[in-house]
This record gives structure tokens, sequence and C-alpha cells, in this order.
């Protein structure tokens, strides 16, 4: 006879198990990361009992995890996506913020400054309108330098978060090798596997790949090992690498991240991709330095406009204008790994061709190869690098110190630095070059019918600009200049002398005089603060093609519009990463309502289980009590 | 399928905070009116308003262009009639003069009448405006531009006039310079003039002149001279010997007489051999005009006791008045002109600005009627998931164990 009271002794401890294993589920039904459990029953082997095979009761044979590897693999990568893009999308709204205020952003400074500069255009001899101007101008650089300082400032807290998160890529990686260890533990002992280790080294995987993007390779039954970067080993078996930060060799302002593995410490600041950490990365240099380098741009638009047209007037005092803005010089960074202290100096030579990458200059043995600081791409160039045959590529021209060696790499920013050296030069209202500085006049007693034109600036440098030029008519077709020889005439031909240019029209007679002389004193002119309106509106940057308020319209646009492109691409990632959570806890997270009904159907198991014991108990006294007689 | 509840309720709760975001946004919206607040809301937008934002304001400083502008052009119309008004006054006064009953007392007293008219027009043309600029002086707008030299009145200003940009397509030129306005007039009837020569007998007098055909006329100097009291003859000076070019006889007092396309009254009785000048007109500014003529009203000694020479001055000095009148209303119409430059470019801003508030508006800015709606639906529909959301959590199993 088989043992009843074995049979329901069995059923009891099985029950119990799930008894357990439910009451597991529902204490977990919060914890993130938690796959619920389930007991996996198995009738015990039958006993051969006159000619048949009577069942001998049940056993919890396993508790296992429902865990689909395919449903987490898929929520995680769709997490680390997440994650990466949130962390872009959210500091590009930073700069959009910073940037994509209509009303009081970078254009309208510039308007301001236009108005200030149309206000002195009105009224050229007030004082008042002149400091307007200075004022505005001000105003113009604190806006720039406040834009290029808050830019500076994020690039500094990415900075500070990528220290942040190697301290904790380094902890999550020590915690997984350890998991590792205790997991292949736990399987030696008892064969079957830890599920609440596993849980808790997936979590950890789970939030190592939000950081950062890692590779994970199964090896064997209990060990998960991680790789970062380039395949570069971060978790192997129970060791765990140190992720460390340390200066950017090319960047003092920087941080580079390196991995310390056993056989030496491995570059990974180019290879790390993914995760927050990813998209902080990917944000700086697809952004942020780009952003920071074209408002260099701007600046050194605004300055050389402006420059150009101030320098073709004349001040208040009789004297040529000078440079309203100054402009910081393109910066050079030697690397610190440099063997040689050799310098290099870089100077921008063509607006119209200047770009908004940096660039990396290095010395080669045979000579030099220029690459671009972002991506790496060659960049072609001319020139041998020294003083007199200095490189010269994208609107710069770079000279390296002889002494430099091999190997020796230099960083060169063309107009990010332009921004810290802008300021108004001029401090004094009357110094303000409102006026041309060349008046023309046909003197009274002239016959003929001839008229001068005001005359134009073609070379403000001209020593004899101001210098007083008399031109008269030798005959009805020929002019002497200040009394030399005689030049051919003809009606509305350009009569260049001294760095200007004059017409002359109609019908000159023979002695007719007309004089080209300084300005000075003509303090209501205001034909040069008309140049100075216009500046703005000149073609100045990408080979004369876009101006600076096109140019900052187009600022504000791009970075208007990669932020939406983030956002959205945030968006969508964000509802693939919903439905990947929903279908991994479809399987594995816990129905409290299934669980409750498990109670149920475990509890009444219990009891029927007890109920067998019950009745092996009476059939015993049955039996005692028919043999007591 | 099978919904876990950890996963229920963060879908619920994620469903809930969906639609906070959403009814934050369209209360942004409503609050300020704006239907983006940062670029990248709408981008593209965003930079259309920024170029039709910089349209409205360089309009706005046109605006304030045109006022400065406004306001020295009335300023110049005002001081130009004032002007008029000052050599119509020095024009009464030789017309007075011109009396041949004056005795010469009186004549000085109208002189008098005139070196005040003359002080006034020093005061009117060095007007200053309201910045302290002189109105006539060019661009030199700190330096006087009329001071007395020791030849008359100077100019010391420049020929340089300011332009000012009234609309996005329209500059305007500001005050005429004192050289335009005031000097450089070409004297009496503008072509030539005539002098009665001191050493004459007679009491005859020359008229202006006028041109009765232009194409005949040579400029050059020409003598007309009498040859008896009935025969005159006009000389041609610039040949080697002077040829006659044209004469005639029977001569009476007012007779017109022509020669090369022009007409020349002469009045009076002429003595034989009494000769008349006719040379090229020069050019004279107003200040000389009037200063002229009281010269003569005072009885300047070049016509001291020549009665035909003091006629024919005053009569040269009406004719130069009228030429400065003519002068004068023609740049005063030019102002006018300009002025009503100012008012077309201020209808074609304001129309301008009306369609670019239209754009901006229609980029930028809510329509009401949609977002309060919206608002309310997103309203409704949040309150929904609120709703939903505490029904279906208060569902367990549990409760009925």
């Amino acid at each position: 006879m088989a043992d009843l009271l074995a049979t329901g002794l069995s059923s009891l401890r099985a029950t119990q198990r799930a008894l357990e294993t439910t009451s597991h589920n529902i204490a977990n039904a919060s914890t993130v990361g938690y796959t619920r459990q389930t007991v996996q029953f198995a009738s015990r082997t039958p006993q051969a009992y006159g000619g048949n095979w009577i069942g001998s009761g049940v056993d919890a044979v396993a508790v296992k995890r429902v865990y689909d590897q395919f449903l987490a693999t898929q929520a995680r990568s769709s997490s680390a996506t997440l994650a990466r893009l949130d962390a872009y999308a959210s500091q590009a709204g930073r700069i959009d913020d910073l940037l994509g205020d209509s009303s009081n952003g970078l254009s309208a400074s510039l308007q301001a400054f236009t108005d200030a500069i149309n206000e002195v255009s009105s009224t050229p001899s007030s004082i008042s309108a002149r400091q307007v101007l200075i004022a505005e101008g001000n105003a113009l650089v604190e806006k720039l330098q406040g834009y290029d300082a808050r830019l500076r400032e994020m690039s500094g807290q990415v900075d500070a978060q990528i220290i942040g998160e190697a301290g904790e890529i380094s902890t999550l990686a020590q915690g997984i090798a350890r998991l590792n260890g205790d997991i292949a533990v736990a399987i030696q002992q008892t064969g079957q596997p830890p599920n609440d280790l596993l849980d808790q080294r997936d979590q950890l995987i789970d939030q190592l790949s939000s950081k950062v993007g890692v590779t994970v390779v199964a090896e064997g039954e209990s060990t998960l090992n991680v790789f970062i970067g380039n395949g570069q080993p971060l978790v192997l078996g129970n060791t765990a690498s140190q992720i460390t930060t340390a200066k950017d060799p090319l960047d003092l302002d920087r941080v580079k991240l390196a991995l310390q593995t056993p056989s030496g410490t491995v570059d990974i600041s180019r290879s790390v991709s993914g995760g927050s950490l990813g998209g902080l990365l990917d944000w700086r240099s697809q952004m942020l330095d780009p952003t920071r380098n074209e408002l260099g741009r701007i600046t050194l638009a605004v300055a050389s406009q402006v420059n150009a047209a101030h320098r073709e007037g004349m001040d208040l005092n009789g004297a040529l204008g000078g440079d309203f803005f100054n402009v910081g010089a393109a910066g050079v960074t030697p690397a610190t790994t440099n063997s040689s202290s050799a310098m290099a100096t870089a100077t921008r030579v063509d607006l119209g061709a200047i770009t908004t990458h940096d660039y990396v200059v290095t010395r080669t043995a045979t000579g030099f190869t220029v690459r671009r600081q972002d991506n790496g791409a060659s960049v072609a160039f001319t020139g041998t690098g020294t003083g007199t045959d200095p490189l010269l590529f994208d609107g710069m021209s770079v000279a390296v110190g002889a002494t430099a060696a091999t190997g020796d790499q230099f960083v060169i920013h063309p107009t990010r630095d332009a921004v810290e050296g802008f300021s108004v030069a001029i401090t004094e209202p009357g110094k303000i070059a409102a006026a041309a500085p060349l008046r023309t006049s046909a003197a009274s007693a002239n016959t003929g019918s001839g008229s001068i034109s005001t005359g134009e600036v073609l070379d403000a440098a001209n020593p004899q600009l101001l210098g007083t030029v008399n031109i008269v008519f030798t005959s009805a077709s020929t002019y002497s200049v200040n009394g030399g020889a005689a030049v051919a005439w003809t009606a509305g031909s350009s009569i260049d002398v001294n760095g200007w240019r004059v017409q002359i029209n109609g019908a000159p007679a023979t002695g007719d005089t007309f004089t080209v002389r300084s300005n000075a004193g003509a303090v209501g002119d205001n034909r040069n603060a008309f140049a100075l309106a216009d500046a703005m509106k000149g073609g100045a940057l990408e080979n004369g093609t876009v101006s600076v308020t096109a140019a900052v319209e187009r600022l504000t646009g791009n970075v208007g519009l990669q932020t939406r492109a983030a956002q959205m691409s945030r968006d969508a990632e964000a509802s693939v990463n919903e439905s990947d959570l929903a279908a991994r806890d479809a399987v594995s997270g816990v129905n409290l309502d299934e669980e409750a009904a498990n109670l149920l159907r475990y509890q009444q198991a219990y009891a029927a289980a007890a109920q067998i014991i019950s009745a092996a108990n009476q059939m015993f006294d049955t039996l005692i009590n028919a043999v007591r007689r | 399928m099978r919904i876990s509840t950890a996963g229920m309720h963060r879908n619920s709760i994620g469903a809930i905070l969906e639609s906070q975001a959403r009814l934050a946004k369209t209360q942004n919206q409503v609050a300020t009116g704006k239907k983006f607040q940062t670029a990248s809301e709408d981008p593209i937008g965003a930079t259309r308003v920024q170029g039709l934002q910089r349209k409205l304001a360089d309009n706005a400083q046109y605006e304030r262009n045109s006022n400065v502008i406004q306001s020295r052009l009335s300023y110049e119309e005002q001081t130009l009639a004032d002007i008029t008004s000052v050599l119509q006054s020095a024009r009464d006064s030789a017309l007075a003069g011109a009396n041949a009953t004056l005795g010469q007392a009186e004549r000085k007293m109208i002189a008098n009448q005139v070196r005040q008219n003359l002080s006034a027009l020093m005061e009117m043309t060095n007007r200053q405006d309201a910045n302290g600029e002189y109105l006539f002086a060019g661009t030199s707008t700190a330096t006087r531009p009329f001071a007395l030299g020791s030849t008359g009145v100077v100019y010391q200003g420049d020929q340089t006039t300011r332009q000012i940009r009234i609309s996005s397509t329209q500059s305007l030129t500001d005050v005429h310079t004192g050289t335009d306005a005031f000097m450089g007039i070409a004297e009496r009837n503008g072509v030539f003039r005539t002098t009665v020569s001191a050493a004459n007998t007679g009491n005859a007098t020359i008229g202006v002149g006028t041109i009765t055909d232009r194409s005949a006329w040579v400029a050059g100097n020409y003598t007309l001279q009498f040859t008896s009291p009935s025969d005159w003859q006009v000389v041609d000076d610039s040949t080697p010997t002077p040829a006659v070019i044209a004469s005639g006889s029977g001569f009476t007092s007012g007779q017109s007489i022509g020669f090369l396309g022009v007409s020349i009254a002469v009045t009076g009785a002429p003595a034989a051999n009494d000769s008349f000048s006719i040379t090229p007109a020069q050019d004279i500014d107003v200040f000389a005009m009037l200063d002229e003529l009281a010269r003569t009203l005072e009885g300047d000694g070049a016509i001291a006791g020549s009665e035909a020479a003091f006629t024919a001055q005053i009569g040269a000095s009406i004719a130069n008045l009228d030429a400065g009148l003519e002068r004068v209303v023609s740049v005063r119409a030019e102002v006018g002109t300009r002025l009503q430059a100012l008012d077309t470019a201020a209808d074609f801003r304001d129309s301008e600005e009306v369609d670019l508030q239209a754009l901006i508006s229609d980029i930028r800015d809510v329509d009401y009627a949609s977002a309060i709606s919206q608002l309310n639906q997103q309203y409704t529909s949040l309150q929904a998931a609120q709703a939903a959301y505490s029904k279906i959590a208060q569902l367990s199993l549990f409760d009925y164990l």
C-alpha cells in the first residue's frame, strides 16, 4: 500500500514551497527589477503494487524565474537608447532656452546696436546718441560674452558629470563582478540558479547600460562578462576594471575617460557611446562646441564688418576712425603630451573661409597633418608650417616653432576665443566715426557745368588720404592733380588719388578747379554712420554669402531644429521603451490578482493535503480499533 | 494579455503625467498668448518671427529718423517763409526808394530799414535747430554758416547734405546747405548786367533788360554808345578792334534797344558819347543783394550824384531781389516735396507695419478659441485619466479573500 501519510506530507511540503514563493512574489510586487518566480511541481515516482503503479505524492522540484531573455535584452537596449536621447535632448533644451528666445535674444541685442547706429546717423552731432551707441556696443559684448560663459559653464558641467558617472560605472562594474562570483558559488552549492541574485545582477547591468553603452556576453551558466567602448573588458568573471578620468592632453579644460585594465590604461573617450554618458558626449561635440564656435564666428563677423566701416569714417575730432571693437585672437593650445616646448601661432587670414571647426595640427617626421578635432577628418592645407610659409587651411594661417618634435600636437581654435577678447575699443563718444573722411567741392569761380561726386574711400590706411588735393582742368578733356601731369578725362570716369575715388560729371571748363580735402569739422555728417548701419546686412561669412543677421537667425534656427529633432527622437524612443517594458513585464512582472488566486489555490491545496493526513490518521484508527477487540 | 500590477500602475501614471504636460503647455500658450516660447517648439516659425521683428524694429527706427528730419525740415520751411517776407519787405523798400521825388534823407531812412532786414536775414540763415545744429551749414553743423567777411558775407559750412533713411527703400535729403539755398544766385535777369557809365553827361538811365531770344545771345562784354542824342550803336568789346554789331537812329526816351536777342529799355535823354556797358551776369547771394540795395539808397560813392545810375541800380536791385525770392520759393517747394515724401513714407511704413504684425501674429500668436477648447479637452481627458486610475487602483482580488 502506498504511504498515504508520506503522500500527504509531500503535498504539504510542496504547497508550502508554493505558498512561500507566492508570498515572495507578493512581497516583491513593487521591487524594481524583480522577476516573478514560480514553483515547478513534479509527481513522485510511482510504486509498483499488485501489478499497478500507485502514485506516491508530489515534489517541488524547482523555483524558476519567469524570464524571457529576448524581451529583457530588448527592454534594456531601448532603456539605454532612451537614456542617451534624454540626456542629449534635455541638454539641447538648455541651449535652446538660452538662444531661442526671440524677444530677448542675440537678435534683439544686435537690433538695439543697429538702432543706436541709426540714431547717430539721424543726429550725428549729438553726444548722447553717440554715448547710447557705445553703451549698446557694450551691451552686445556682454550678451555675447554672457552666452559664451553659459556655454562654457555647460561644458564644465558635462565634465563634472563625466567624473561622477565614471565613479558610478566603476561601482556598478564591481557589483556585477561580485554577483558573478556569488552566483557561481550558489549554483555550485545547489545546482539551482539563485533567482534573486540573478535579478540583482540584471538590475545592475540595466543601470550600467543606461549610463554607458556596454556589450554583455554570457560565459557558461553563471557568468556575464561586460565590455565597454570598442570591446575593452569592464567585467570579466568576478574581476572588474576601474574607469578613471584625466585631463585631456589636447584640451586642459576637459577630462578624458580611461579604463584601468590589468594590462594597462586604455583611452576610451572616443569609443564610448550610448547611455546618458554617450548622450552628453554626443551633445557636447555635436551641439555645444559648434554653437560656441559659431558664436565666436558671429563675433568675428560683427567686429570685422563694423571695424571695416568704422575705419573708413572720420570722428568728431577730425581723425580717421580706428577699430570700434576688439576681438580675441585665434586660440592655440599645445598638447600636454608634447615632447618639445615649441609653440605655434595661428592667425585668421580670411573670415569668409573660416569654419566653426577646431583643428589638431600634428608634427610628423616628414611634415604636418591637419585634422578636425571633432571627427578626426583630414583637412587639406598648403605651406610648410614655417613663419614665412605657414600652413594655410580654411581661412587660417598656422606657423609652428622649428623645434617641434615629431608627434607634437597643437589644437587650433579659430573662432571661439574671439568672444573672450571681445570689447568696445572706443570709450569717448567723439571717437565714433559717423562722418565721411573727405569732402569734395567745386570752386565757386568755375565757369563750366562740372560737378564732383561725394567720393568714396578705397584704402583708409593710405597716409595721404586726408591731404588736400586740387583737380584742375587743363582743357575740356584733361585735368591735372595738384599741378601734376595732365590726365585724360571723360565724364563720369573714376579719378583715384591717395586712396580715394571721385567722379566728375558734366562739362567742366578749362581752369575749373575741384577740391578734395579732409572733412574735419563736419560734425553733422552722417555718411559713414549710414555705412555702419548697413554693416550687419553685408555678407561677411562663408565667402561673403552670409550676413551677420542671417548668421544669427541661422544659429537660433539651427539650435531650435536640433533641439526639436532631439526631443522628437527622445519622445519616440520613450514610447518604444514603454512598450518594451510592458512586453517584459507582461511575462516577468508580478500580478497581484494572479498571486491572490495562487494564494487561494495553494491554501486550498494545503488544506486538502492536511485532509489526506487526517484521512490516513482515521484509517489508522479504524485499523487499531478493529484489532483492539 | 497578462499585465503586471507594477506595469499597470506605471502605465496609468505615465498617461496622467503626459496629460498634465500637454495641459501645462496649452495653459502656458493661453497665459502668454504665444504658440511657442523657444525656437525648438517651432524652429522655422521662430526664425521667421525673428526676421519679421527685425523689420518691425527697423521701421520703428525709421519712424524716429523721420521725426528728426521732419522737425528739421519744418523748421527750414518756417525759416524760408521768414526769409521770404524779409526779402519781400526789402523789395518793397526798393520800390519805395525808387521814387524820384524822395530826398537823400528819406532814402537813408529806407536804407536803414534795409540794413535791419539784412541783420534779420543774418539771424535767420544762422538759425540752430533743437539740437543746437546750424540748419544751413551742410554737415559742418557746429560751424556758424554765415559770417561777415571783408568782401561781404562768407559761407563757412560745407556742401554736403545729410541723407536720412525713412523707410526700408527710401532715404531723404535733409535740410539744404547754405550754398544751395542762398548763394550763387544769378543776378538781375540771370544773363547780363547793365551799368550806366560814370562819365555820362545826359540823364538817360538803363533798364535791367530782357531776353527775347535766348539762342541769339552770345555771352560777352558789349557797350551801348550814343553817338548823338538820337543815334546809338552796340559795340562788341571782346574783339581787338571793337566792332559795331547793331546800330539805330531816331532814339526816343523809353525806347527798347534790341540786339543779339535781348531787349534793353533806355529812359531819359542821353547826351552824345554817353555809354552803357552790358556785361555777363555775376553770381550774387541774398546778403549782397540787400547790402547793395542799402548802399544804393545810402548814395554810395559809385553812383553819388547820378540819378540815372541810381535809377538803374535800384532797378537792378529789384530784379536781384526777384531772383532771390524765386530761389527761396523754389527751395521751399523742394522742402515741401520732402515733407510730403515723409508723409508718404509714413503711410508706407504704417501699412508695412500692419502687414508685419499680421504675419507675426499668424505665426506666433495663439488662436484663443481653439486654444481654450483644447485646454478644456485636455482638462477633461486628464480628469478622466485620474478618475479611471483611482477606480482601477482600488480593484484587488485581496479585497474578497
